[in-house]
């Protein structure tokens, strides 16, 4: 029952829920290389990005994915946005060549805003693709899916299971740690803590969170521990899944659209780098972009 | 301090498919200086309801009165909470989680200061509510977690005690304990109680209820059910709850020829007299 639920599974029954969890994998991978493929000209930089994020705003929208616990994480990630903008603006770059004008000694360039904005809009991109991910997939399957992906190493004594084990008691265990910092939050609240106000008051306040929270959660591992062993749980033994993950319709359709994204962006990319600038603005209306 | 909730709702996670809603409509009203319980069986919202007596939850419609405290569900209006929760104490489930300094003693302070006493206040406050608790001196300088389970949720009631709420409210505190640690707990609630606190319980055991409460409120699927004595309740065949041996035995005793009133009966020695009477007959 927490308030912080970004990328928390949520159960609707859409297409991209029924999609497979390892093709939902590939295709997060296949996502991130595409938004960080850089192109030499802005502008077409912009477009490229901003036509992703409209397929992601799209997706999100089939999967019922609340935007506005999106738009609450953000705010909460509003110090890292005026970091960087204080970082891009007032540390010198010889690249950059637009001037916009002088804050006393200091020169600022246009350049500055446009590699700000471009990170942010990579940054948002890559919260919308992982949360896509995170609350269309049960944390079991997404384990599954990865212990699939690093079969192909098992034979090099990888250790797979126990990893995608360690990551599928940690997945599960999150919603757990979210209630029960909720719970000592309440109780320390009831206490006198105040954890809205104040920048100082707001760090003590965490002191009084974390230090139960770590007691509870190490207790908590060892029962668990405790518990699998009491069960004879065996990392080496060979195991069966109850649910076989299959390649279904959904799947063939959403790579199809995810390679067609990725081809496009990969093949102006080598355009770019190889023959010729890729100026998107100059292409469609022949007239010259930017400053 | 007496509290009165008018028409509250709330429902957790709204608009979103696993949205619960824990409250739909409930009135009640608790005197000043009373014993009452909250019962119900789990999910029926008496949690719920109980963590909005403090604030901590904020209702979606409705409100609650408590003194001249107004909780109401607009954040702003609620500019007195931080006064509010000194006022109404709260001790939840497994209290002990909540313990984090490194000493006893400045645990139990941790609650006082931050209600504004001053170092050497909220030290004496400490040491009262730590006595009163039964943990001596000899523990005031050890750290909370290397005492056993009950000491450590007695230390944990000692930091709301060291507050002097005027309501306490308790989310079932004897829950996991053995029974002469559950007793000890009981007993220490009940001495506020005779202090001038108001003690709201939350409990699945009938026991208790039988033993301690004035005035119960079952709660079922969010709406109270039934409001009344503890006797009344038990005498209730529509509610399923597990009524207490003691109860059974008295019923068949006035049954078989006895005149006892059962809301006089709480423990077991309240019998004592009766059979006593009957054996000179």
């Amino acid at each position: 029952m927490s308030e912080l639920s970004f990328g928390r599974y949520s159960p609707y029954n859409t297409v991209v829920h029924r999609i497979d969890p390892r093709s939902k994998i590939f295709y997060m991978i296949l996502l991130f290389v595409a938004i960080f493929l850089q192109l030499t000209t802005w502008s077409t930089n912009l477009i490229i990005s901003g036509l992703i994020l409209l397929f992601l705003i799209v997706v999100m929208m089939i999967s019922r994915i609340s935007f506005r616990s999106l738009a609450k994480s953000f705010v909460s990630m509003w110090f890292l946005f005026i970091f960087l903008l204080v970082i891009y603006v007032l540390i010198p770059n010889q690249t950059y060549v637009h001037k916009a004008f002088n804050l006393g000694s200091l020169e600022i360039y246009y350049d500055a805003f446009y590699q700000w904005g471009y990170i942010m809009l990579r940054l948002v991109m890559i919260l919308c693709t992982t949360m896509i991910l995170t609350s269309t997939t049960k944390p079991m399957d997404l384990t599954n899916g990865l212990e699939w992906g690093m079969g192909f190493l098992k034979p090099l004594h990888f250790p797979a299971h126990e990893i995608a084990m360690t990551i599928s008691i940690a997945l599960r265990f999150i919603p757990t740690i979210l209630d029960e910092t909720n719970r000592i939050m309440k109780a320390q609240s009831s206490r006198g803590v105040d954890f809205t106000h104040g920048i100082i008051k707001r760090v003590r306040a965490i002191v009084s969170l974390i230090i139960p929270l770590f007691v509870s959660a190490i207790e908590r591992s060892e029962e668990l521990a405790n518990a699998m062993e009491a069960r004879g749980y065996d990392p080496k033994a060979k195991r069966t899944h109850f649910h076989v993950m299959r390649f279904s319709l959904a799947d063939l359709f959403s790579l199809i659209i995810i390679l067609a994204i990725f081809g496009g962006v990969l093949t102006l990319f080598i355009i770019d780098k190889n023959v010729q600038t890729v100026d998107i603005i100059k292409f469609l209306f022949n007239v010259e972009a930017g400053f | 301090m007496p509290i009165n909730v008018n028409n509250l709702f709330h429902t957790y996670l709204k608009k979103s498919p696993q949205s619960v809603e824990a409250l739909k409509g409930v009135n009640i009203s608790i005197d000043d200086h009373s014993y009452v319980a909250f019962l119900g069986q789990t999910g029926s919202g008496k949690s719920t309801l109980a963590q909005h007596l403090n604030a901590l939850l904020l209702p979606d419609s409705g409100e609650i009165v408590i003194d001249d405290f107004v909780v109401t569900p607009k954040k702003r209006k609620n500019k007195k909470i931080h006064e509010l929760r000194k006022h109404v104490g709260m001790v939840f489930q497994f209290p002990e989680y909540q313990l984090f300094e490194e000493t006893v003693e400045k645990d139990v302070a941790f609650g006082p200061l931050n209600f504004g006493s001053s170092k050497e206040e909220a030290l004496k406050l400490a040491h009262e509510a730590l006595s009163k608790v039964g943990i001596g001196k000899s523990y005031y300088q050890r750290s909370p977690f290397e005492l056993s389970g009950g000491e450590r949720r007695r230390v944990a009631l000692a930091g709301i005690f060291a507050i002097k709420p005027d309501i306490l409210v308790l989310d079932e505190p004897t829950v996991g304990l053995d029974h002469q640690s559950s007793k000890d707990i009981m007993d220490l609630v009940n001495k506020m109680y005779l202090e001038g606190t108001s003690i709201i319980l939350i409990t699945h055991d009938m026991n208790l209820v039988n033993e301690y409460v004035q005035k119960v409120f079952f709660l079922e699927n969010g709406e109270v059910k039934f409001v009344g004595k503890p006797t009344e309740l038990f005498a209730c065949k529509d509610i399923d709850i597990d009524v207490p041996n003691l109860y059974r035995l008295v019923n068949k005793l006035n049954e078989n020829g006895y005149d006892i009133d059962l809301n006089k009966i709480r423990t077991i020695k309240d019998l004592i007299p009766y059979i006593k009477e009957k054996k000179k007959l």
